[in-house]
C-alpha cells in the first residue's frame, strides 16, 4: 500500500493556524516580491501593504476536504474595500493574532486581471469558486 | 458606483457696499457631496478670497478696457459642518459688487476635480470659445462649464458646446444689476460619455458682449471600481520518507519531493519462542495391589 497524507489532520492543520487569530487579508504593493521563506510574519511584509488600502478582516472562512482532489481547501467571502484609490495586483492571506510580528502569513496570491487601480471606487476580489488555496495531500 | 451629478443649486449677488456675498445651502446637501461655486467681483482691488476649508481651483483677475472684474471657482467635499450650515459666504478684499452660483454634485471622487481650465475670450463676438486640455479618468466623468460677462444689455447664454461635442445641460444662468456693466453667470453640465481629451469649451450668446468673457472648466472624474479574481493556489507539502529499520540494524532516511514531514516506518521484528512439549512420562503400569 501506498503512503499517504490524511487529509483530515491537513484540515486540522489548517483550522489551528486559522485559529490563532482573526484571518485577515491585505492588498500589496505592487513592488512587493514575496519570500516564501523569510516572510513569516506580518511585520516582514506590512511596509509593502498598497498605500491607500487597509486589511480586510475576512468572512465566512472555511477550510474543506476536497476529496475528489485530494486537497483541502481555505475558503471566504468576496474581500472588498470601499472608497479606495490605490494599486495593487497581489494580496496576502495572514492571521492577525494582534500583534504583528506573531501573526504568520499565509498565502500571497496574484491577481488574474493584473494591476487594479480604483479611483475612490470599491476594490474587489471575486474569490476563486475553490478557495484562495489548497494543501494537497498527494 | 453612480456618477458624478449636479443635483441642486443656489445663486445669489450684492450691488455693491457688503464684504461678501452669502449663498444658501443647495438643498439636499450630505456629507460626502462636492460644492462647487462660481464667484464673481467687480472692481480694480477687490481680489476675492478663498473661504476656509475650501480650494480654490481657479481665480482669474480680467482687465477689458476700463472694466475689473475677478471670476473664481472653489471646491470642497461637504462635511458634517457644511450639512448643517445654512449659507455659505465668500469674500473679496473690499467692498464691492459680488455674486455667484453655489452648485451640490454628488457621488464625487474626494480631491477633484482632477482637471480645470480657466481662460479668457478677447474676440469679442457672440461665441467665446477657450482652450482646454483636460482628459477625464473615466467615461462618467462630469464636465462642469462656468461662465461670466459684463455687459450693459442683458445678454443670455442661448447654447453651450465643447470638442468633442456633448450633451450640455444649462445648470443656472443669473444676473444682477451693478450699475453699468452688470454681471451675467451661468453654469452648465455634460457627462463625459468617454474618456477622450476636452480640447475646446464654450457658450454661444444672444448678443455680443461689451467686456470679454471668461470660463472654467472642470473636470470631476467619476469612482472607478476594480475587481480581480484568483486562480487557486494548489500545493503539495514537502514530505519525507524514511527507510525502514530493520532488527538489529541502522535505517537511512531518503528526501523525497512530496508533502508534510511523513514518516514511513517497518515494524519491529520479533522471534517468538518455539514451545516444545516436554516428554510425557511413560504410560504407568498398574499393578494391582494385595488386599
Amino acid at each position: 500500500m501506498a503512503s499517504i497524507l490524511h487529509l483530515k489532520a491537513l484540515e486540522i492543520q489548517l483550522d489551528a493556524i486559522l485559529a490563532l487569530g482573526t484571518p485577515k487579508l491585505s492588498f500589496m504593493a505592487t513592488t512587493f516580491t514575496p519570500n516564501a521563506e523569510t516572510d513569516q510574519y506580518f511585520s516582514d511584509i506590512s511596509a509593502e501593504v498598497a498605500s491607500g488600502t487597509t486589511a480586510v478582516t475576512l468572512a465566512s472562512v472555511t477550510t474543506t476536504i476536497d476529496a475528489a482532489n485530494g486537497r483541502v481547501e481555505l475558503d471566504t467571502a468576496n474581500p472588498s474595500l470601499s472608497t479606495i484609490t490605490a494599486t495593487t495586483n497581489k494580496y496576502c492571506l495572514w492571521v492577525d493574532t494582534g500583534v504583528a510580528a506573531t501573526s504568520p502569513v499565509l498565502a500571497t496570491i496574484d491577481i488574474v486581471e493584473g494591476t487594479l487601480s480604483p479611483v475612490a471606487g470599491t476594490l474587489s476580489i471575486t474569490v476563486n469558486a475553490e478557495g484562495h488555496y489548497a494543501l494537497k495531500a498527494v | 458606483m453612480a456618477a458624478p451629478v449636479p443635483e441642486s443649486y443656489n445663486v445669489a449677488s450684492v450691488a455693491s457696499g457688503v464684504d461678501g456675498v452669502t449663498i444658501t445651502k443647495p438643498t439636499g446637501l450630505a456629507v460626502g457631496d462636492m460644492l462647487v461655486a462660481g464667484i464673481t467681483t467687480v472692481g480694480t482691488s477687490t481680489a476675492l478670497e478663498t473661504p476656509s476649508g475650501w480650494t480654490a481651483v481657479n481665480e482669474l483677475q480680467h482687465i477689458s478696457g476700463n472694466n475689473n472684474f475677478w471670476y473664481g471657482t472653489y471646491s470642497k467635499i461637504a462635511d458634517s459642518g457644511d450639512v448643517a450650515a445654512s449659507n455659505f459666504t465668500f469674500r473679496n478684499s473690499a467692498d464691492g459688487a459680488m455674486g455667484g452660483i453655489l452648485i451640490r454634485i454628488s457621488n464625487p471622487i474626494n480631491g477633484e476635480p482632477s482637471y480645470d481650465v480657466v481662460g479668457r475670450d478677447t474676440t469679442g463676438d457672440s461665441t467665446p470659445t477657450f482652450t482646454a486640455a483636460g482628459t477625464p479618468i473615466t467615461a462618467d466623468s462630469l464636465l462642469i462649464a462656468l461662465y461670466s460677462l459684463f455687459d450693459a444689455p442683458t445678454i443670455t447664454y442661448s447654447s453651450y458646446n465643447s470638442t468633442p461635442s456633448k450633451t450640455w445641460t444649462e445648470i443656472a444662468e443669473y444676473t444682477w444689476v451693478v450699475g453699468g456693466y452688470d454681471p451675467v453667470i451661468s453654469a452648465a453640465w455634460a457627462n463625459a460619455t468617454n474618456v477622450d481629451e476636452i480640447t475646446q469649451y464654450g457658450a454661444t450668446l444672444s448678443n455680443t458682449p461689451s467686456v470679454n468673457v471668461v470660463g472654467a472648466l472642470l473636470i470631476i472624474s467619476a469612482p472607478t471600481n476594480a475587481t480581480g479574481t484568483n486562480t487557486l493556489l494548489s500545493v503539495s507539502p514537502a514530505i519525507f520518507e524514511n527507510a525502514g529499520v530493520e532488527v538489529g540494524g541502522a535505517g537511512t532516511s531518503a528526501l523525497l519531493e512530496v508533502s508534510p514531514s511523513f514518516f514511513d516506518q517497518s515494524g519491529r521484528g520479533t522471534v517468538m519462542p518455539v514451545w516444545t512439549n516436554t516428554d510425557k512420562p511413560a504410560t504407568p503400569t498398574w499393578t494391582n495391589q494385595d488386599k
